[in-house]
């Protein structure tokens, strides 16, 4: 598969998302939605199980954030205002592949919102002293329910952002005529004649350390 | 000729006794009773106990002595329980409180369902004093089950 640049007329496919990112943002989705249903049909123990599978992606999404491939690196693309002002005023929105500058505010804003989540619920307690996280037993009472009401905000916040992410998504794919939903599955998007350059795909022992941090943080709070 | 002052003298009266009236109005409104008080707080004491018998379990070493005394806590919030809910203590506009009306309209279900309780806590605090941990363990998902009995039915949803 040629990673050079392009510059010959017709379209050329970008590997633009590698597999851990990937996978990370698709595991998400799922265990977002099943941590919401099981806390919303009382199945506790799933919720908490839920949570920890969670933890162990965050921890994961974060580690690549720093030493993953060129796409997942938060250095790459979080940009300050002056950059996010430049691309909402260019004429031609073609950026090299990956979060724009706008696009990655909402990606700190999800994930930020997703860690606090979780790490909220580990001190949560219920109003009854009945169900708690895992950590809950290091909190007062009193700690705990505040906990408990601070998971709960988050988690309309959590919502709401959520539903912006797919809200810019439908927009991007039927204003836009730009499916970024393909790519984030396959990994592969088509660019027109602008090429986009190459960034590097960081090697799989890489993310098997990350997948080995992520047990272990996981497996000190699971006992 | 009045002045500016005099001329407005009256309607600054008015207003502020206006303003005093409501102030009385809104207070006496918004002060709940104090057996609601009495209960929240003392409810919020069982949960806190409660929460130290199931964060015992938690570890690896159950500490007896804790739960003895978190065991005695619960059985005597059980105890006042039925001292909490007098008649024309439930929901009322202004008033907050989780109370629902089916405590004083099913009166012979609540009394059924708080006695369960007041059972299982006793039950809970003699276990407690004979020291078994191994039967305590089950017993606390036990009590905290039977919670579930009055507040099932008896209590608005809480987060």
């Amino acid at each position: 598969m040629s990673m050079g640049t392009n510059f010959n007329l017709g379209p050329s496919r970008v590997h633009v998302w590698d597999v851990a990112t990937r996978l990370s943002h698709w595991l998400l989705v799922l265990l977002v939605a099943f941590s919401w249903w099981s806390a919303g049909n009382h199945r506790m123990e799933w919720h908490r199980d839920s949570g920890f599978a969670l933890l162990g992606v965050l921890v994961f999404r974060l580690y690549w954030g720093l030493v993953g491939s060129h796409t997942a690196r938060f250095a790459r693309f979080v940009k300050g205002p002056r950059a996010i002002w430049r691309y909402l005023r260019a004429s031609s929105r073609h950026t090299a592949p990956g979060h724009n500058p706008l696009g990655a505010l909402s990606v700190l804003a999800l994930l930020g919102l997703l860690t606090s989540q979780v790490v909220l619920g580990l001190f949560t307690v219920d109003v009854d002293g009945l169900e708690s996280g895992p950590l809950s037993q290091f909190v007062s009472f009193e700690t705990g329910r505040a906990c408990a009401r601070a998971h709960h905000i988050g988690f309309s916040a959590l919502l709401a952002f959520i539903g912006l992410h797919v809200a810019a998504i439908l927009f991007y794919w039927i204003v836009k005529r730009d499916n970024l939903v393909r790519p984030m599955i396959t990994g592969w998007k088509t660019w027109g004649r602008h090429a986009a350059s190459p960034g590097s795909v960081a090697p799989w022992w890489l993310a098997a350390l990350g997948a080995a941090l992520s047990v272990i943080v996981v497996g000190s709070i699971v006992k | 000729m009045l002045t500016a002052h005099q001329r407005k003298a009256p309607a600054i009266a008015a207003a502020t006794i206006a303003f005093a009236l409501a102030g009385i109005t809104i207070a006496g409104a918004e002060a709940p009773p104090d057996i609601i008080k009495v209960r929240q707080h003392g409810l919020k004491d069982l949960g806190a106990a409660f929460k130290v018998v199931r964060d015992e379990f938690k570890g690896g070493s159950p500490d007896n002595n804790k739960i003895r005394s978190a065991a005695a806590e619960i059985k005597k919030a059980a105890a006042a329980i039925p001292d909490w809910f007098p008649a024309g203590s439930g929901p009322v506009p202004g008033i907050k409180t989780a109370a629902k009306p089916e405590i004083w309209s099913d009166a012979p279900g609540f009394a059924a369902a708080r006695d369960a309780f007041v059972e299982h806590a006793g039950k809970f605090a003699v276990l407690a004093d004979s020291g078994d941990m191994a039967a305590l363990g089950g017993e606390s998902k036990l009590l905290g089950q039977s919670c579930g009995g009055c507040h099932d039915k008896f209590r608005v949803k809480q987060d």
